[in-house]
């Protein structure tokens, strides 16, 4: 049977490929042109073009195993394509000279944007018009001509503080306190036995007298020295309760345990449930990728919490208003205990984290000793200045006693307020600076020095913890209570960046007469400055500019969705009814703007002839700083060199981070191809700086010059669904 | 039939009013028909970046 189906595939360069199946004819045509105005779109073809582009030639195709049947791909060139003559059709013969042609349907291959062919890039994912359009690498041609990257889409809402956490604990548990504590004997009765029976003597202890559900509790008036232990109970008591009534939920509730079920599944694969990345990972591992983090170990999450608490409040109410008396008095004696037991935890944590650091820094000099040692060996000697430094140097088994007589502290000299933060500041485009150690006594000080110590000092990076710098300082008669410097010169300074914060750790180590080695660590934060620091924004201007011509401001659009039906299929509608939630972020790293993938939570299903998309999507963009301050070069002053530079070092999530949330329905026929396209406009805001503006003798700044400009925010988003004319 | 409306999209689906003239946009997307132009104000969000494998998806 003679046919000419078409499926269009990806651009690759200057053309786009397809392939073609014309069944039992011979030879075939490819027209470029335009569909005739107000034709009706016919699925199986037979429309005809008008104002063909290019010169069609019939051409043999490829012989092919089957010959009813043949299939083969080709390529049509871009430049045939613009504004005028969008759309590809296929035409098949029986012979060369044309005779009983079968024409394919018509497919539109230039969205059709103000500069005509400069969007094919869009198609340059592989993906043809009927499905979601996501441009890995896409280039722009458009007359601003800057690239755009493609960025994955890897947000998610943070997730609430432990402290809110607590908050929403204490404001659940006040809102049903009375109606909890009136029922609370009797379904722990039911939920946990073993609980119940040691309930009279847990509420003893907290001061109030329960005995079975009668008598009303006392007031609580425990001396102080009895607090510990009244809240340590009480801690122990919710955490029971709350287990009891976890497992209690578990069994009475399936419901809820399938929906935290269905939560945790969701959040496995994708925050958004994405179908196709469902897919994608079927048959791995899982894997673990929560859209809202765990608040709190344990049993406790947020759905699970709400799930809880509304299977067991009906019971809850009606009995043991003694408990309810105690808890009343107490809710915040045992939450700050927890808040505290938690902080001990997390001192706990950084200790160790410290002690395996000081493990490692002195493995780390001790290999590196060794290293310059073997190389001296080898080449025949100077190996002997060494061998002190090695003997100094301690192993993990013998590493430094720490003292606990004295402090090491920094000199924390002038702070200086930088968006809000007070820093030490040093000026890092000078000679060099010095840090300042002072080893302070605990108690009486001795007044003889310490004759010989080592200070390492390291420098690491507070946002990744990378270590930037290490450098030791060998000193001979260290006094308690002086100040001791230590000189980073240029050298040194050029391996740190200026205007990010910069975490010191130094370690002091002495020997002492019995041949022990003692050691104290003290910690500071400085910031480098190099000319202007960002300061915050200030007031916001009246000017708005919006970005709304699709070819010069290209680089600020995004095609967020596109769409039409299935070739090939049943259907003769599709409709996309979602809720958007578009993302902006400005970041100064890139020079470039970023365009994020699209995801939406479901994949499209078909009900009766309609192909629907329904549910959240989620989209946006990165802004650069650079392609900010190029859009104001148009319109205003542009930032002074080193202000752009400054911005592009700040963090500005905090300012910047931005979304707008709207619903986005679009309905068509079969044939018409739908599209969604996003762009923001800007708003001139005051952004302030900070300069170095007079420093003392050890190269810190002591003083800071404040300066204003004017730079564009992100304001609003516009969204513009269209669909394409029949 | 062919004139039918195929869209319910609204110009007041924005939270804003919209600035911007649909008209003069169509005007860029030959061969198309702008439905609307939806304007919404922007708001301040805490994002994190999400977990590497995420990221790497």
């Amino acid at each position: 049977m003679a046919l000419a189906t078409l499926t269009l595939g990806a651009v690759t360069g200057d053309a786009v490929e397809a392939e073609a199946n014309i069944g039992s004819n011979q030879y075939y045509t490819v027209l470029v042109g335009r569909r005739e105005e107000g034709a009706r779109g016919s699925r199986w073809g037979a429309d005809e073009m008008v104002e063909i582009s290019n010169r069609p030639e019939i051409i043999a195709a490829p012989r092919g195993i089957n010959p009813l049947s043949k299939q083969f791909r080709f390529t049509v060139p871009l430049a045939l394509f613009d504004r005028d003559h969008p759309d590809l059709q296929l035409v098949s013969f029986t012979d060369r000279e044309g005779n009983n042609p079968a024409r394919s349907r018509i497919f539109k291959v230039a969205p059709m944007l103000g500069t005509g062919r400069s969007d094919m890039s869009d198609y340059a994912n592989g993906l043809p018009p009927s499905t979601l359009s996501v441009v890995p690498d896409s280039i722009d041609l458009a007359r601003h001509n800057a690239p755009v990257r493609h960025v994955s889409l890897s947000f998610q809402e943070a997730a609430i503080s432990r402290a809110q956490f607590l908050d929403g604990i204490l404001q659940a548990i006040t809102a049903a306190a009375p109606q909890l504590l009136n029922s609370l004997p009797g379904l722990l009765s039911e939920i946990a036995p073993d609980l119940v029976a040691s309930l009279p003597q847990l509420l003893n202890s907290v001061g109030g007298v329960v005995n079975g559900a009668a008598r009303p509790a006392a007031p609580a008036a425990a001396p102080p020295a009895a607090n510990a232990v009244d809240n340590q109970v009480l801690v122990t008591l919710m955490r029971e309760l709350i287990t009891a009534l976890a497992v209690h939920n578990r069994a009475a509730a399936p419901d809820a345990v399938s929906e935290t079920a269905t939560l945790r599944r969701r959040g496995d694969s994708h925050p958004l449930g994405h179908a196709r990345s469902l897919g994608r990972y079927a048959g791995q591992p899982t894997r673990r990728v929560p859209y809202a983090r765990p608040m709190d170990a344990g049993i406790i999450s947020g759905p699970l919490l709400a799930s809880l608490l509304g299977a067991v409040a009906g019971p809850l109410m009606q009995q043991a208003p003694q408990l309810l008396g105690v808890l009343a008095d107490k809710p915040l004696d045992f939450l700050s205990t927890i808040i505290r037991a938690e902080a001990a935890n997390d001192l706990q944590r950084d200790a160790n984290q410290q002690a395996l650091m000081r493990d490692i820094l002195s493995e780390t000099n001790r290999s590196m000793l060794l290293e310059q040692l073997i190389e001296k060996l080898g080449q025949g000697g100077g190996a002997a200045a060494l061998l002190p430094l090695l003997a100094g140097t301690q192993s993990v088994g013998s590493r430094p006693q720490e003292a606990t007589l004295v402090t090491l502290q920094f000199e924390a000299g002038r702070m200086i307020d930088i968006g809000g933060k007070l820093k030490s500041v040093y000026a890092k485009d000078g000679d060099g600076i010095d840090l300042r150690v002072t080893l302070q006594p605990k108690g009486k000080a001795s007044e003889a020095p310490l004759p010989r110590a080592v200070v390492d000092l390291s420098i690491t990076d507070p946002a990744t913890g990378k270590q930037l710098l290490t450098k030791s300082f060998r000193l001979r008669d260290v006094y308690a209570g002086q100040a001791v410097p230590l000189h980073l010169d240029e050298v040194d300074l050029a391996k740190l960046p200026a205007q990010a914060d910069l975490q010191l750790g130094a370690t002091l180590r002495w020997p002492t007469s019995n041949g022990k080695t003692f050691g104290v660590r003290g910690h500071h934060a400085i910031c480098l400055a190099e000319g202007p620091v960002f300061a915050g924004f200030g007031r916001s201007r009246d000017k708005v500019i919006h970005l709304a011509h699709p070819g010069d401001d290209r680089p600020f659009w995004n095609k967020i969705w596109e769409g039409t039906t299935t070739s090939g299929s049943d259907q003769t509608r599709w409709e996309i009814d979602v809720t958007c939630r578009y993302y902006l972020r400005v970041v100064g790293q890139e020079v470039s703007n970023g365009r994020m993938e699209t995801r939406i939570a479901s994949e499209p299903v078909v009900k009766g002839s309609t192909r629907e998309t329904t549910g959240k999507m989620r989209a946006g963009m990165e802004l650069s700083v650079e392609m900010l301050n190029r859009v104001l070069s148009d319109n205003d002053t542009p930032l002074p060199a080193a202000a752009l530079a400054a911005l592009k070092q700040a963090d500005l999530r905090a300012d910047l981070d931005r979304e707008a949330t709207t619903r986005l329905r679009l309905r068509g026929k079969d044939g018409q191809l739908g599209a969604v396209w996003a762009f923001p406009s800007l708003m001139l805001r005051d952004v302030h700086f900070l300069e170095p503006g007079a420093q003392d003798a050890f190269g810190q700044v002591t003083e800071m010059r404040r300066t204003t400009h004017a730079f564009l925010v992100p304001d609003r988003i516009h969204f513009l669904p269209m669909r394409s004319k029949r | 039939m062919t004139n039918e409306t195929h869209s319910a999209i609204t110009e007041t689906d924005g939270d804003v009013q919209s600035p911007l003239d649909r008209q003069a946009l169509a005007q860029h997307f030959l061969g198309y028909d702008v439905e609307a132009v939806i304007t919404v104000a922007l708001s301040p969000v805490t994002i994190a970046d999400a977990p590497g494998e995420e990221a790497r998806e």
